[in-house]
């Protein structure tokens, strides 16, 4: 259990810079992951902690050594990969004693960790196959145990789940987060599901182009988001995002004027986005004395417990929630209650949250 | 209205099936040939081995000998000449193929793994050596040879069977290497592996067909090769199989069971290497096959 520091991180590939000054401070036992889209940087960051890329400018320290210097094998981590990268002529057992093995472990004592961790991961009745017959579920499992009995320091987990199936993708991550909270150890793991970045992190660290967008914990991200990308990124269906005008009693979105408050900065005429969230847009017959506006319902996606109501509002397309009970009629004009209290304001120019 | 169209139906079932055990029986007559006229100079081979030369050339010709015949084998078995053809053949061909593993898998790690100034150029630099007729080295390396001082030895002929072996193997091997994900790697560097401890841990049990068959091939090209062993040996006790059986031709006469009984044990080893690691060859010449 290490805290890492991660200070002015700067990666060029040629002359092309694909990170630009990352800070991050993780604390011990901190499960961090970084996400944002394909290109963005995190996999790099995650590799030049793990060694595999070398770093062009900025520090990495795990626990009190800057180990920058240093080879994989010296830095005190264990890592997880996308396709698992399990050694398909060794058996599960060899697989996880491998690590040990080079670093010439006595042979009992690697004996005691594998069965101890293969017990822990239920992969004890599978120790003498090879990953060739195994599913894509335990071979999973196996590169978590091969972490495991490292006992290192850090765990790297780069998109560990993003090779299997929606159902298998929901266990995992429970079990991933069960391992944490029974092994308590430095985490960073890597994903671009958001959903996954929800529910596994104490800290998420939203990427874009190379530079951090934005950091905290989820809460703070989800309610907080600081940009107009960490609004749009996080949240599933995502963020209705509006080009809207400010007029003193409201915002006028096309046609339709929504009275709401707006923050004191803001003058009648400024151009504004602003943000809202599908929960917070409901059937206006739900939500008495709230703004509402009658749009013209175009298509409903029914989800089981609730219903994704899909409308236009002048240019933009937004999607609002009812319960999945709720009886709409696409094609109709339908009454819906805006929650402007849990609106957020962008400023258009610079993509910032207005406050 | 059913009733009326199902006869016409059935004979058109009839006339189709009729036709596809037409298609068969030709493909099979077709294969059958082809494969008689690959095996009968092997069948011819064996048959004239195990008859006195005498009846070498009787009229109608027999496949199936009178009596079987065993002296050419008992007397090319015996004499020590022959057994050392064997050994040389055997010697070079494993050296060669030793060696060419070794250098070769190395080589092709560096091209598969590493970027270094002037890969390409040394890469198409290997693959193009292949391209320039043998015949054409014959003289220039008779010449590097004999100033070498390898004329007339072994090493002179390993040496040379190198060269050739070589770019094949770098080549065969940087395609399989090329095939394992570099996934493997960075986990058996995190693991604790030095570069060569991936190679030899992680990648070579991997990649174990594409060795074999790179192994399987280069001894091949090895214990068949004639006109190189011809060239750069010159005394009894440095020749090889394929320059021995040659040598019978004058030497003593036209002994055709003897020559034809040689011939059989010289090809004995071939075939059964084959046979061994057939499954190996056929699945690594369609390499891609090796997955996490």
């Amino acid at each position: 259990m290490s805290r890492i520091e991660i200070r002015n991180l700067v990666k060029m590939y040629g002359a092309h810079q694909a990170l630009h000054g990352i800070d991050i401070s993780i604390q011990p036992g901190e499960f961090c992951v970084l996400v944002g889209p394909s290109g963005c940087g995190k996999s790099t960051t995650l590799r030049m902690v793990a060694g595999l890329e070398t770093i062009s400018g900025g520090e990495i320290a795990i626990g009190e050594r800057v180990v920058n210097g240093l080879r994989p094998k010296e830095r005190g981590i264990a890592m997880v990969f996308q396709n698992y990268a399990l050694y398909p002529a060794k058996t599960v057992y060899n697989n996880m004693a491998f690590s040990l093995q080079l670093s010439r472990m006595p042979k009992p004592e690697i004996d005691r960790r594998v069965r101890e961790v293969a017990d822990i991961l239920e992969l004890t009745p599978l120790l003498e196959r090879k990953p060739g017959a195994l599913s894509g579920g335990q071979r999973q499992r196996v590169a978590m145990g091969r972490a495991i009995v490292r006992d290192p320091e850090v765990f790297l987990f780069d998109e560990p789940l993003s090779n299997l199936d929606a159902k298998l993708r929901g266990q995992m991550r429970a079990e991933i987060k069960r391992l944490h909270q029974r092994l308590q150890n430095t985490i960073i793991y890597v994903t671009h599901d958001q959903v996954e970045a929800m529910t596994l992190a104490d800290r998420i660290v939203i990427m874009r182009d190379g530079k951090i967008e934005q950091q905290g914990t989820p809460d703070a991200i989800f309610h907080d988001p600081d940009t107009v990308f960490v609004a749009g990124f996080m949240g599933s269906p995502p963020m209705n995002l509006v080009d809207c005008m400010v007029t003193p009693t409201g915002l006028k979105l096309g046609d339709s004027e929504i009275a709401c408050a707006t923050p004191d900065g803001l003058r009648a005429g400024a151009r504004v986005i602003c943000g809202i969230r599908p929960d917070d847009i409901r059937p206006a017959a739900d939500q008495p004395g709230r703004a509402t506006a009658t749009v013209p319902v175009d298509l409903i996606e029914q989800l089981g417990t609730e219903k994704l109501v899909h409308f236009r509002a002048g240019q933009h397309s937004m999607i609002g929630k009812t319960g999945g009970r709720v009886d709409l009629a696409e094609g109709a004009p339908h009454p819906l209650a805006f929650d402007m209290a849990h609106a957020y304001f962008f400023d258009p120019d610079t993509e910032r949250r207005i406050r | 209205m059913s009733d009326i169209v199902q006869p016409a139906q059935a004979t058109q079932a009839v006339n189709e099936e009729r036709r596809r055990r037409w298609r068969q029986a030709a493909i099979y007559a077709a294969l059958a040939l082809v494969t008689f006229v690959m095996v009968f100079p092997i069948l011819w081979m064996i048959s004239v081995s195990l008859k006195p030369t005498t009846e070498t050339f009787s009229l109608p010709p027999r496949l199936l000998p009178e009596t079987f015949h065993w002296d050419g084998y008992a007397k090319v078995l015996t004499d020590p000449k022959f057994r050392s053809f064997l050994i040389n053949s055997y010697v070079v061909g494993l050296a060669v193929t030793a060696l060419s593993l070794v250098i070769g898998t190395l080589a092709a790690f560096g091209f598969s793994r590493y970027r270094f100034f002037g890969d390409r150029v040394a890469k198409l630099f290997v693959i193009t050596t292949q391209m320039v007729p043998t015949i054409t080295l014959l003289i220039p390396y008779f010449g590097v040879i004999v100033f070498l001082g390898l004329y007339d030895t072994l090493w002179g002929l390993i040496l040379t069977y190198l060269t050739f072996a070589l770019p094949y193997s770098i080549v065969m091997m940087n395609g399989y290497l090329d095939t394992i994900p570099k996934d493997f790697d960075e986990a058996a560097t995190i693991d604790g592996c030095t570069p060569l401890g991936v190679l030899v841990r992680v990648l070579l049990p991997v990649a174990l067909p594409g060795i074999i068959s790179t192994a399987v091939y280069t001894f091949l090209l090895a214990w068949n090769e004639f006109l190189f062993a011809l060239a750069l040996t010159r005394s009894m006790d440095m020749r090889t199989v394929p320059v021995g059986i040659s040598m019978m031709v004058g030497e003593f006469g036209l002994k055709w069971d003897e020559m034809m009984a040689f011939s059989v044990i010289g090809s004995l080893p071939v075939l059964i290497l084959f046979m061994l690691v057939q499954r190996f060859v056929v699945g690594g010449l369609s390499a891609g096959g090796v997955k996490g």
